[in-house]
């Protein structure tokens, strides 16, 4: 209490706006944390949840957590619908306290997120809700020596064969993604952030494809090759990029060595030039099949359980994964079970946290 | 460098064998024949002749949906039988049929050379028979899900798209007999059911959808509540004796309708259950009500299987199908495919009391342990036989 | 009734006594014997039941804690005594273990009563089995009834519990089987029984719940009274069931209770003895008698035919040959051969009646004798009284011619007059003596004796009704149809005279005069009496001897008469008087021809008799 007299009326002044602003950029951080589409539904929410409820009323908030989001993403959430409620004169109180009661769960459809609160006085009970879409689910790496990044190049509908970036090789300087699949050879090209095509060209086949195309993308040849069809060109210059069918191709399979683990060979592998110290880095690939999310781990030569890396989990099966041209990352084609897209990563390997 | 390198490949070759666990074998393989069981019996795979049940039109549509090459919004299937991902090579109706690969499918051709599907064949047979490895592929009713995982068989469940659902046939008019289906909804023990009949295969139900598909299930209440049940009850002035019917060729809705009877009998109210033989079978007991005899049938168990993991959509048909069972006149339909309008919808059909939602189930495959990438299907999908394949270092 | 009817008669009374004594005294053994066969029938099917259901008992138990004992059981009960235990998984498995030990009841059911597994009723998992939980040594109690709720309805079981413990955790096993009727089939049943069961499942009486080895019973709700009566008070009872008004259909059911863990009734065993064996063996016998009772009357008809040919006919010899005697034909002889008592019955038959014969010639003798003294004394009697003043008379005409000569005159002219007079009376009295002894022999023909009646008292009425006297009513009762008789008109007519004037004479102060005619078995009757001053005992004894008489006036002879007119007629007459009341005359005529007393040729009797049995 002595304390008090000892603050001028300027200072606790002070300290307010600074809480406020604390406040306000925790909500801002908080808010940030969030895709805007879901900061503008837990606003629908709140603008819901006033609706059915008295602006003298006191509310007693109780969440729960039904779907996939992180507690973290919860608390986030909590303290955002938190405040919304706050702007609309809702006041958040204990439940022994509270005019009515405000469950609020962060539940998960097949569509994404539904977020419902059910409202309940005593008397009638209300039950409002929005949805939300589900973004896809980030990667997190467990703290280990070696840790792996994956970001994600492309993702489209049908299955990426193989893809390849030429990394600021445009005439206007623009990096360019190239992407082979059963059925074309697809250029883009970068100015900003965002890809755009440039070039597409059809791939014809004498044949259906088969269901499990193989293929490759030579950069520095400049070829594109399927089982039974090849483009060749100058992958700078797309328009210079031709492709023909290839009947004389005798094994659709594209050869590769593979190496035994446990005595079952396993052909989906990298080896990465060193990052850490002279041990080649080995990115294999999860032991499930084609129908399971799946990840990419880096052994370092030597004891296993030394030199693992955490692992980068997919959301589906890797379908391809090839040592890209620098040996210092590998490309990594896989599927999304849940969107069921097809997703070109790039993967790659730091040293420590 | 590069003996450097091989040398380095075949220590990790020789770490991997110590760290990483089995099967590693990931990129498919070609060839082999898919041995397939089902309970069906299909007699026609012409379009035009109608199943004679609903479980030979499920199989039927399975069977279609590897034989053409596409299915319309209406369901239908479109194009040639045959220009899908297999062709009919050998048929005996009823009893067994040989699918051979087609080469020019356009999504490519599928894996195994050849399916073999042998019909009819009894669920306990069926599950003998993964568990024999006499078979690479069969679907397993849900509550035969953990026994056959304990004899060794790989089961892949879904997510639950089925739902089981009592309805009563005939509304009634009065309060009485709202009161009546009230304490019937509130007796049924369906943690019991779940955890029993079910096996734990299985959720309790209170909506027309399930929780992974509406997120709003659980605003539907599950709880049993006996004591409410004895409480309306003694509200009752009537004696009320009801029949529960089921289908007499379901064991599982038979288990489900007795012990519905008992949960009804402990809350005082006289609930018979009964099997209704459908045409074409045999009646299983001799009390089943057979085609075509007059029996008054209060309610019966429907099992209903979700067209679609979208919630409208499924709410949607089974609204379409229940509604008229259940003698609602012109059932609400979901206006939009938001979340509200589907549990708005959901919730008034709900509260009728005429439907009641007892349990969702999933859909139970026993698979072989040679065959590869295997993928649940969802709730509108069929078998993805197309793109599994056989691994022939577990050979049978 | 002829020897013969008696024969036959007594033969057949005797046949048929017998014949109804054995008849009742064979039923009466057989039906004890019968009684006492289903006793032990209904002691050994009982001890039988009581036995088989110990042994499925022993068998429940058995199987029961042989399930309790197998390993999955156990491992079942130790996964079960685990914290958080999985109960689901064993949900189905008692329908399957049921099914391999053959019983009809399974229950796996944990330490908290909550039944984990049910073969008979599979959807009331979870719910409580409470009473299995109470404290009681299940080892040692062995099997029990008990009843079950199942689907389909309460049922009556036969029950083991076995208990396997771990820990402090309990499993108990409850396993056994239905009564029904398949405990019922196999049970070995003698023929003409049959066992029922009554489960005691209900509140009340039902119908549907007694039950036999095929199923359900035929008009069960016959059944009710002794169901509720052991209801009431369970305890071995018998009772009689009538299914129709056939009394082979009865059958008589002893019941026996059967009784569960606590004492209370939940069965009924009903051993059933039907009543037809026996009954339709009664029938027999009795048919049997009755057909034995029919040949033997058949026989006793030959056999009275037979013996009337050898035993009677030699009788029925005696008995026409008494018969000729009665009828006055003293002169028969029986022709009877044979040494036997019948033979010498009819030799001394024969002997008999020649003596008659022999005797009545004396007696005839000797009553002519006699009656002529009788004559010869009244008629010397008689003869005297006129004999005595004739004899006075002339004695006065001596002595008046001796000693009067001057009144000889007259006094020979009283005396003459005296002598005429008393001539005259002697006249009379030999002129009716002449007429008594002068007695034509009746001419017989047929005559109505009703008529000759008739006529004589036409003849009298003026008498009847004389100026001077006191009036006599005659009062005739004539017998209808009174058949002809053989006799003498004449004669009838002064017999019938002779009475009236007598019965007159007997009636001075008037009176009525009754007469009487009936047919009386081959006779027929006349009676005439009045009602005059009567008679004693020694004027009755005395009344028809000629000359008797106690009137003042008459000759005496008129009785005698009527009595000599009767005697030619073969008849009989008897007289009956009362001093003060009457007197009564009874003629007896009989209608057949008299036969002739003189005749002295011996009738034998055989001829007539062998010719009236060929008639």
């Amino acid at each position: 209490m002595r304390l008090l007299p000892r603050f001028s009326l300027l200072r606790a002044s002070v300290i307010s706006a600074l809480l406020v602003f604390a406040g306000v950029s925790a909500r801002a951080q908080t808010t940030a944390q969030f895709p805007s589409d879901w900061t503008n539904a837990l606003g629908s929410l709140a603008d819901k949840i006033a609706a059915v409820t008295k602006r003298s009323e006191s509310l007693s908030l109780a969440v729960k957590n039904m779907s996939s989001l992180s507690a973290a993403d919860v608390g986030g959430l909590h303290d955002v619908l938190v405040t919304d409620l706050a702007r609309r004169n809702r006041r958040i109180t204990k439940e022994s306290l509270a005019d009515a009661t405000l469950q609020v769960t962060f539940s998960e459809s097949a569509d994404g997120y539904v977020w419902i609160a059910e409202i309940l006085d005593g008397v009638k009970e209300n039950v409002v809700m929005v949805s939300v879409t589900a973004p896809n689910q980030k990667t997190s790496g467990r703290e280990a020596p070696l840790t792996l990044h994956r970001k994600l190049i492309w993702e489209q509908a049908s299955r990426i064969v193989d893809f390849g970036i030429l990394a600021d090789s445009a005439s206007d300087g623009a990096s360019i993604l190239i992407i082979l699949d059963a059925g074309k050879l697809s250029f883009y090209k970068s100015p900003d952030k965002d890809w755009k095509l440039a070039r597409e060209i059809t791939i014809e086949h004498a044949r259906p494809p088969r269901r499990d195309i193989r293929g490759r993308i030579d950069l520095q040849a400049g070829k594109a090759r399927l089982p039974d069809a090849e483009c060749a060109g100058d992958f700078r210059h797309p328009e210079s990029v031709t492709c023909t069918t290839v009947t004389a191709l005798a094994d659709p399979e594209i050869p590769r060595q593979s190496i035994a683990v446990q005595g079952r060979p396993v052909e989906d592998y990298a080896v990465l030039a060193p990052v850490c110290d002279d041990s080649p880095l080995t990115l294999v690939t999860g032991q499930g099949d084609w129908t399971e999310p799946d990840s990419i781990q880096a052994y370092l030569g030597g004891n296993p359980e030394n030199s693992a890396s955490s692992k980068i989990q997919f959301l589906g099966p890797v379908l391809e994964l090839w040592r890209n041209a620098d040996g210092k990352s590998a490309r990594a084609v896989s599927r999304n079970l849940k969107t069921g897209t097809y997703e070109a990563s790039i993967v790659s390997v730091s040293c420590g946290d | 460098m590069k003996l450097r390198l091989c040398l380095y490949l075949a220590a990790i070759s020789a770490v991997l064998v110590a760290a990483a666990p089995s099967h590693t074998a990931k990129r498919p393989r070609y060839g082999g024949t898919l041995q397939v069981e089902i309970g069906a019996t299909v007699t026609s795979l012409d379009p035009a002749v109608a199943a004679a049940n609903p479980e030979e039109a499920g199989a039927k549509a399975e069977l279609d949906a590897l034989l053409y090459d596409r299915r319309g919004e209406d369901g239908t299937f479109a194009g040639v039988a045959g220009s899908g991902a297999f062709r009919v090579s050998e048929w005996e109706a009823g009893k067994r049929a040989v699918l051979t690969a087609n080469e020019d499918y356009r999504e490519g051709r599928p894996f195994v050379d050849s399916v073999e599907i042998q019909m009819g064949r009894s669920a306990h047979d069926r599950v003998l028979d993964l568990e024999l490895k006499k078979t690479d592929f069969a679907q397993i009713p849900a509550e035969q899900a953990r026994p056959a995982a304990d004899h060794g068989v790989r089961v892949s469940t879904s997510q639950p798209n089925e739902l089981l659902a009592l309805v009563f046939l005939r509304g009634g008019p009065g309060i009485e007999a709202a009161r009546v289906r009230e304490a019937i909804a509130r007796c049924i023990d369906r943690a019991a059911i779940v955890n029993f009949i079910l096996q734990k295969e299985g959720e309790p139900a209170g909506g027309l959808l399930p929780q992974w598909s509406s997120g709003t299930a659980f605003l539907f209440s599950t709880e049993t509540s006996a004591r409410s049940a004895k409480e309306i009850r003694s509200q009752i002035s009537a004696s009320p004796k009801l029949v529960l019917g089921y289908d007499s060729a379901d064991r599982l809705e038979q288990s489900v309708a007795e012990r519905i009877a008992v949960n009804a009998k402990e809350a005082g109210i006289s609930l018979t259950s009964r099997g209704i033989s459908s045409p074409g079978n045999k009646p299983a007991h001799g009390t089943d009500i057979r085609p075509g005899e007059a029996v008054h049938v209060d309610a019966r168990l429907v099992r209903l299987r979700m067209l679609s993991p979208l919630p409208r959509v499924s709410l949607t048909a089974f609204i379409e199908t229940l509604g008229p069972m259940a003698g609602i006149v012109d059932s609400p339909l979901p206006q939009s495919a938001s979340p509200e309008d589907v549990y708005y919808c959901e919730r008034s059909i709900i509260n009728s009391g005429l439907i009641v939602p007892i349990v969702w189930m999933p859909q139970v495959y026993g698979i072989s342990a040679r065959v590869r990438d295997w993928k649940q299907p969802a709730a509108s999908e069929t078998w993805p036989l197309a793109g599994v394949w056989l691994d022939s270092s577990d050979a049978h | 009734m002829t020897f013969r009817s008696k024969l036959f008669v007594n033969f057949m009374l005797a046949l048929l006594l017998s014949v109804a004594l054995v008849t009742a005294g064979v039923t009466v053994a057989t039906r004890r014997a019968f009684d006492e066969l289903n006793r032990q029938h209904t002691d050994a099917l009982v001890e039988q039941f009581q036995r088989e259901f110990d042994r499925r008992g022993h068998d429940v138990l058995h199987r029961v804690q042989g399930i309790a004992e197998a390993e999955p059981t156990v491992r079942m009960a130790i996964d079960l005594s685990r914290p958080n235990a999985d109960i689901s998984v064993y949900v189905n498995d008692a329908h399957g273990v049921a099914q391999s030990h053959q019983l009809d009841f399974l229950d796996f059911v944990g330490t908290d009563g909550s039944i984990i597994s049910s073969a008979e009723w599979s959807a009331r998992f979870g719910y409580k089995m409470e009473w299995v939980t109470q404290k009681e040594d299940w080892a040692s109690r062995g099997s029990f009834l008990m009843r079950l709720d199942t689907q389909e309805g309460p049922a009556l079981a036969l029950l083991a519990v076995a208990a396997v413990r771990v820990g402090d955790k309990d499993l108990y096993v409850v396993g056994g089987e239905r009564l029904g009727k398949e405990f019922l089939a196999s049970l070995v049943l003698p023929e003409n029984m049959r066992a029922l069961l009554y489960l005691n499942l209900d509140p009340a009486f039902q119908p549907v719940n007694l039950i036999d080895s095929a199923g359900s019973v035929a008009e069960a709700e016959r059944f009710e009274p002794i169901i509720e009566r052991e209801r009431a008070h369970p305890s071995a009872l018998t009772e009689k069931i009538n299914w129709t008004f056939d009394a082979a259909s009865a059958e008589i059911f002893h019941a026996i209770p059967k009784l569960g863990r606590q004492n209370e009734l939940l069965g009924v065993l009903l051993i059933g003895n039907s009543q037809r064996t026996v009954v339709t063996l009664e029938r027999h016998i009795l048919w049997l008698a009755i057909g034995v009772a029919a040949i033997g009357i058949l026989f006793g008809l030959f056999l009275s035919w037979w013996a009337a040919a050898r035993v009677t006919l030699p009788v029925r010899r005696l008995a026409a040959g008494a018969r000729e005697v009665s009828d006055g034909n003293w002169n028969t002889r029986v022709a009877v051969r044979g040494t036997d008592e019948i033979g010498q019955l009819a030799q001394s038959f024969n002997r008999m009646t020649q003596e008659l014969v022999d005797q009545r010639e004396r007696l005839i003798q000797a009553e002519r004798v006699a009656a002529w003294r009788e004559v010869a004394r009244r008629l010397a009697h008689e003869l005297k009284n006129p004999l005595f003043p004739l004899q006075t008379t002339v004695e006065n005409l001596q002595r008046a011619s001796t000693q009067n000569p001057d009144q000889f005159e007259e006094v020979f002219r009283e005396s003459t007059g005296i002598l005429l007079a008393e001539i005259e009376n002697l006249k009379i009295i030999v002129g009716r003596f002449s007429d008594f002894a002068k007695m034509p022999q009746p001419e017989l023909g047929p005559v109505d004796l009703n008529d000759i009646v008739r006529n004589v008292v036409k003849l009298f009425e003026a008498q009847f009704c004389a100026v001077g006297r006191p009036p006599i009513t005659p009062e005739l009762h004539l017998g209808e149809n009174l058949p002809t008789i053989q006799a003498d008109t004449t004669l009838l007519h002064r017999a019938i005279e002779n009475l009236i004037l007598n019965a007159m004479d007997a009636m001075p102060a008037g009176g009525i005069l009754m007469m009487r005619t009936a047919q009386n078995n081959g006779n027929v009757d006349f009676e005439i009496s009045d009602t005059g001053v009567g008679l004693t005992r020694e004027e009755a004894d005395r009344i028809f001897t000629p000359y008797y008489t106690t009137k003042q006036h008459g000759t005496g002879l008129g009785l005698a008469i009527v009595q000599a007119i009767v005697a030619d007629h073969n008849g009989r007459i008897t007289v009956e008087s009362e001093m003060g009341v009457g007197t009564a005359f009874h003629l007896e005529l009989p209608v057949k021809p008299p036969h002739h007393p003189n005749q002295t040729t011996p009738v034998v009797v055989a001829q007539e008799v062998e010719k009236k049995e060929e008639a």
